[in-house]
């Protein structure tokens, strides 16, 4: 049995994990999900060896996206992170480029984009 | 809020609105010459924030829960407040990306913002009203902003623009 890729979702709203799990499900990935940066923090330190990519939104309460990076990218530094957002400022962009973001896809999404973007990024 | 001054935001809102509705599938028009009858019926509304150096404000959005339920990419046990949230956040995130052009910057707040330079020029918290019509219902954006620059029909770009990102594409880092 082939063993499906992970894709962690970190996002507040509900309707978004909801829709990015519904369409990851459905090209054959196994989704986790995360509320926000903390607690995508907590799920990235628990099962980062067993997680092929992290798609992440950008604001957040408790702790946005850019800054879990920030915190992050050190220790994880061949994780690759796409981010999903509203968020279209140049600075934030370049913030979580240097903190190892790999992706970047301004809100709202097609579906069959982001697809194809986690197959480009987890290949 | 000045007149000529909501004359700006509401066109920047209105197009943000209805490109937002149509990639949901929902086609929202803007009339002017029409009375909105919102008020009646089962609606959802949510609100959100942003601050930067020179704006401040807030944006409500509100609609028919049905038109909602119509619109949502989410499956059925979804939240409505959370997508009527999410549509605020996008809304936002296209005014945004519009005022990228007039070099204003916000950030999405979470907390209390903080208040603006005393050389605010408009600082009259008098909120703002756009109806937007679709088959299925209205869709009202209340919106109020202060800022410490005046923004009316006039307003520039400011030369040149700053590098902006194209919404909805893949964008490799």
């Amino acid at each position: 049995m082939i063993k499906k890729k992970k894709i962690l979702v970190i996002d507040d709203s509900e309707t978004i994990r909801l829709h990015l799990g519904q369409t990851l499900r459905d090209a054959g990935y196994e989704v986790l999900e995360a509320a926000d940066g903390l607690m995508g923090a907590f799920a990235i330190r628990e099962r980062a060896g067993d997680i092929a990519l992290v798609i992440c939104d950008v604001n957040m309460p408790r702790l946005d996206g850019v800054e879990m990076l920030e915190i992050l990218h050190g220790q994880y530094p061949k994780l690759p992170v796409l981010m999903l957002t509203s968020e279209s400022r140049i600075d934030k962009v370049e913030r979580a480029k240097r903190a190892g973001a790999k992706a970047w896809i301004i809100k709202p999404f097609k579906p069959e984009l982001l697809v194809e973007a986690v197959a480009k990024l987890t290949a | 809020m000045k007149d000529e001054n909501w004359q700006f935001w509401r066109r920047l809102l209105s197009t943000a609105a209805v490109e937002l509705f149509a990639h949901y599938g929902v086609e929202l028009k803007d009339e002017t010459q029409w009375t909105p009858v919102l008020g009646s019926g089962d609606l959802v509304a949510a609100s959100v924030y942003f601050g930067g150096d020179q704006i401040r404000g807030g944006l409500t959005v509100c609609a028919p829960r049905s038109l909602l339920s119509r619109a949502t990419p989410a499956p059925q046990q979804a939240s409505l407040s959370d997508f009527a949230r999410e549509i605020a956040n996008q809304i936002l995130g296209g005014l945004q990306f519009a005022l990228n052009d007039y070099d204003i910057d916000f950030s999405y707040q979470f907390t209390d913002p903080k208040p603006l330079p005393s050389a605010a020029v408009d600082l009259s918290i008098e909120p703002r009203t756009l109806v937007l019509r679709s088959v299925g219902g209205e869709v009202a954006l209340m919106f109020v902003v202060a800022s410490s620059i005046e923004l009316g029909p006039d307003s520039i770009p400011a030369p040149p623009p700053r590098p902006s990102l194209a919404r909805g594409s893949l964008i490799i880092l």
